[in-house]
């Protein structure tokens, strides 16, 4: 037994080893993320003179707004184990729904966007008492929804843009107030809002725990099903803003508005550390990834990069925060 | 005959505890080999030795004259050992030969014909009649077990475990069971079984070795012992000393009381009562149904009939959260499962049943009053931590529990129920978990105790049910009957 002992001993030797990479780890994990957006942010100031400007932060925040608004939401989903795959096709039909609203119908824009919200609070009802309820897997309910959601959309156009014009989309959309573009400021609420909802509220903690360990959370007397269904329905009001938004800003409701928005999206949060297993992830790090995507998007334009190699590098991207986290956490157990 | 499997000083520690100590017997070859023992006596570690998952600290184990040291399950195997497990180790999906033949199919195409008519021929030396194509997910849980024994003989080990078969079986399958495991000693195969029911073990066994706290406490043939011997040896212990003075007795009120509770499959009619500062202990096997009880009580999988009754207020149903608010507390018993919350901190695992308490408006958390209180409570239990925002996965066994029992007793209940509550955790700190629970009980508290440790019911407890089989078996007093008596009862005697 002697040679098991040797070997034992060359095991605790490596978990020693190990905990020190996990606390690297750690380190990369938490701060990883800011600290690959300071150095995106200072080599594309050096390479291009027109990115460090006031305009082109402006509006890589405008940008930005529309995938981040959406990333809250997306992050308290993923916290509870679960994934929503409809969010952009949920873009697309709130879109169309307040071009046919306004245009065909002659709503007023402030109630036809009402009325996208309503649309995207009732997707996101329906995936969620699925999850909840019905307990359909999330990956498989919302890639359902996201096709249902879609061809509902082309559907209600016939495939053909709706066209959408008052001075109040514009100003939404488009406008500016004391020198911020309007989406910067459902950014921003949006944001302060989400991130004080999970880490200061008796809700948030729920969120985590039901992510964390549902059973526990069941015999802490948490109602698990009622907290999985808000945050679905939470994410699709999300959605329905972010479609509102961007109908806005495009002056018109094109029914394949946001094809593929989901995949940034949930890039976004799990850049920010949500983690897949659950019970992890904060929206000030949604925040960093969801602005770490806007920049490198933005930066590689400005820089002329092919956008098939755009395609690449985000990828990459991607590819090397997951690895790092994965490493990392498999290394704490 | 000679000896076919020896142990020589085999010791393996665990965080805080010694799970074998120094633990040397033979098993002969060709005899069936019983091990008995209480629940955490070592009989799977000892498995788990045997199978290579396990390195031994300290010992010698030998296969015939040769010293076998098994450093991965594939040593083990090699030597032609099988382990059958009480999870079993079968393919739903897959047909009943292509289990049989998983892993060893001999061409690249499989061929049904021929694939099904071996694995007849397999199933038919082993003796059990089951159809080579039927889907494994069509067979009850009784002819599982037996594809499953079949499967681990059909390699013709040289030692053959079976660890507790009869869990899921019917009368006619146990004997059935029991012809097939005497054919195969008659044809020279080893078998080791282990189980705690002691009337199968005198009905089956050659040689019967009774472990206890990881200690090899007695091995001898069968027609030396009596059952009531054998559980003599399992439980007689001296733990006196663990625990501390009733701090008080139960009064005359009842706090608590259930009536004719029913769950198809799960409990049957039971009734019981909990008096006013009375620690009622729920002891019985494994699987007698004291968990899946409290669950039901509480709502989590509901009743179907019955009533309960929590200090004075009567429900014909009743969900988890209600119970809470209603004064009930429930430590479950497996404290990774749904106990804590791993990934998140001491301080959120212990305020997460009492948020309500401690938000405000729009369920503001006030934050300043939760560190206080956690840290209050964290100072009352001597709970060892870094800091409140420590993730509870990076405590102890213990600690993890004390949290526990924390969050629960800020919840302020009348009434806790405490499952397995020193379930893997070191000595000292069991010590510390029984001293709290006199002292709860002293404070005002009811509680009911569900452990698997004689000792600690006999040690705590003022009155004692005993389950079997989802009934309410009998009940005892504390000072008219000794452990003996009760492990008897729970043994259906």
């Amino acid at each position: 037994m002697k040679k098991s002992k040797d070997q034992e001993q060359l095991k605790q030797g490596e978990t020693q080893i190990l905990g020190m990479k996990g606390q690297l780890g750690d380190l990369l994990q938490r701060w990883g993320v800011l600290i690959g957006l300071l150095i995106l942010v200072l080599i594309f100031s050096i390479y291009s003179r027109h990115f460090f400007t006031m305009p082109n932060l402006l509006n890589i925040a405008r940008q930005t707004s529309i995938n981040a608004i959406i990333a809250v939401g997306m992050t308290y989903i993923i916290i509870t184990c679960g994934i929503d795959l409809s969010v952009g096709s949920t873009v697309g039909l709130t879109a169309v729904t307040m071009g046919v609203a306004m245009t065909n119908y002659g709503i007023p824009p402030f109630f036809a966007m009402l009325l996208a919200l309503l649309v995207g609070g009732i997707i996101g009802l329906i995936n969620g008492v699925s999850v909840a309820h019905v307990k359909i897997p999330p990956f498989i309910i919302t890639l359902a929804m996201m096709t249902i959601v879609r061809g509902i959309a082309f559907v209600i156009t016939g495939g053909y843009p709706v066209y959408i014009d008052s001075d109040f989309t514009r100003f939404i959309g488009r406008g500016f107030f004391l020198g911020i573009p309007t989406p910067v400021y459902f950014f921003a609420v949006i944001y302060i809002l989400g991130a004080l909802f999970l880490a200061k509220t008796k809700y948030g903690r729920y969120i985590y725990a039901v992510g964390g360990n549902m059973q526990t959370a069941q015999y802490a007397g948490i109602n698990v099903k009622r907290i999985l269904v808000g945050v679905y329905v939470f994410t699709g009001v999300l959605a329905a803003i972010s479609g509102v938004l961007l109908a806005s800003r495009l002056a018109s409701g094109p029914p394949n508005v946001g094809t593929g928005m989901e995949l940034d999206v949930i890039a976004a949060s799990i850049l920010g550390g949500a983690s897949f297993a659950g019970g992890e992830g904060t929206i000030g790090g949604t925040l960093v990834g969801a602005l770490l995507m806007g920049v490198l998007n933005n930066g590689m334009n400005l820089l002329n990069i092919n956008p098939y190699t755009q395609m690449i590098v985000q990828g990459l991207v991607i590819f090397g925060a997951v690895y790092i986290s994965v490493l990392s956490s498999r290394k704490k157990d | 005959m000679d000896s076919i499997l020896s142990f020589r000083g085999i010791t393996k520690h665990f965080p805080g505890v010694k799970a074998l100590d120094s633990v040397s017997f033979d098993v002969k070859k060709g005899e069936v080999h019983s091990i008995v023992g209480e629940n955490g006596a070592g009989k799977s570690t000892l498995i788990k030795v045997i199978g290579g998952v396990y390195i031994p600290e300290a010992g010698e184990m030998f296969i015939g004259d040769e010293r076998a040291d098994f450093e991965t399950p594939m040593d083990s195997l090699e030597k032609g050992i099988r382990i059958v497990h009480q999870e079993l180790n079968l393919v739903e999906k897959l047909t009943v030969a292509e289990n049989l033949l998983l892993g060893n199919e001999e061409t690249f195409f499989t061929q049904s014909k021929k694939d099904n008519q071996q694995a007849l021929e397999m199933l038919e030396q082993v003796g059990i009649s089951l159809d080579p194509k039927m889907k494994v997910s069509r067979l009850s849980i009784g002819k599982k077990q037996m594809l499953d024994i079949a499967k681990a003989a059909s390699s013709n080990p040289s030692i053959l475990i079976l660890d507790e078969p009869t869990s899921s079986l019917s009368k006619g399958e146990i004997s059935q069971l029991f012809s097939i495991i005497r054919s195969m000693a008659e044809r020279g195969i080893t078998v080791i079984y282990i189980s705690h029911k002691l009337d199968e073990v005198m009905e089956l066994s050659d040689s019967i070795t009774v472990l206890r706290d990881g200690k090899h406490i007695e091995t001898c043939r069968k027609t030396e012992v009596t059952p009531q011997k054998l559980v003599q040896l399992m439980v007689a212990r001296d733990m006196e000393s663990m625990f501390p003075e009733a701090k008080g007795k139960p009064e005359k009120e009842v706090v608590f009381s259930v009536e004719n509770i029913s769950r198809t499959n799960t409990c049957h009619d039971c009734s019981f009562k909990l008096y006013d500062r009375e620690i009622l202990g729920f002891f019985g096997l494994m699987g007698a149904g004291r968990t899946e009880l409290m669950q039901t009580i509480l709502g989590v999988t509901p009743f179907e009939t019955g009533k309960v009754n929590i200090l004075g207020k009567e429900f014909s149903e009743l969900r988890i959260d209600t119970a809470i608010r209603e004064g009930v507390g429930f430590i479950t018993e497996d404290r990774r499962s749904s106990g804590i919350v791993g990934c998140r901190s001491v301080k959120e695992n212990m305020t997460l049943p009492n948020l309500n308490n401690l938000s405000k408006t729009f369920g503001w958390v006030d934050s300043r009053k939760e560190k206080e209180i956690v840290a209050d409570y964290g100072k009352k239990l001597n709970v060892r931590y870094a800091g409140l925002n420590q993730l509870i996965k990076y405590l102890s066994g213990g600690n993890q529990q004390k949290v526990i029992v924390a969050k629960w007793l800020m919840s302020q209940p009348k009434i806790l129920i405490m499952d397995e509550p020193t379930r893997g955790i070191d000595v000292g700190a069991k010590q510390e978990i029984y001293e709290l629970i006199q002292d709860l009980r002293k404070q005002g508290l009811s509680i009911i105790l569900i452990s698997s440790e004689i000792e600690e019911i006999m040690g705590l407890c003022d009155r004692i049910i005993v389950m079997k089989d989802g009934y309410i078996h009998k009940e005892m007093d504390r000072e008219t009957s000794n452990a003996t008596q009760v492990v008897e009862a729970a043994f259906g005697r």
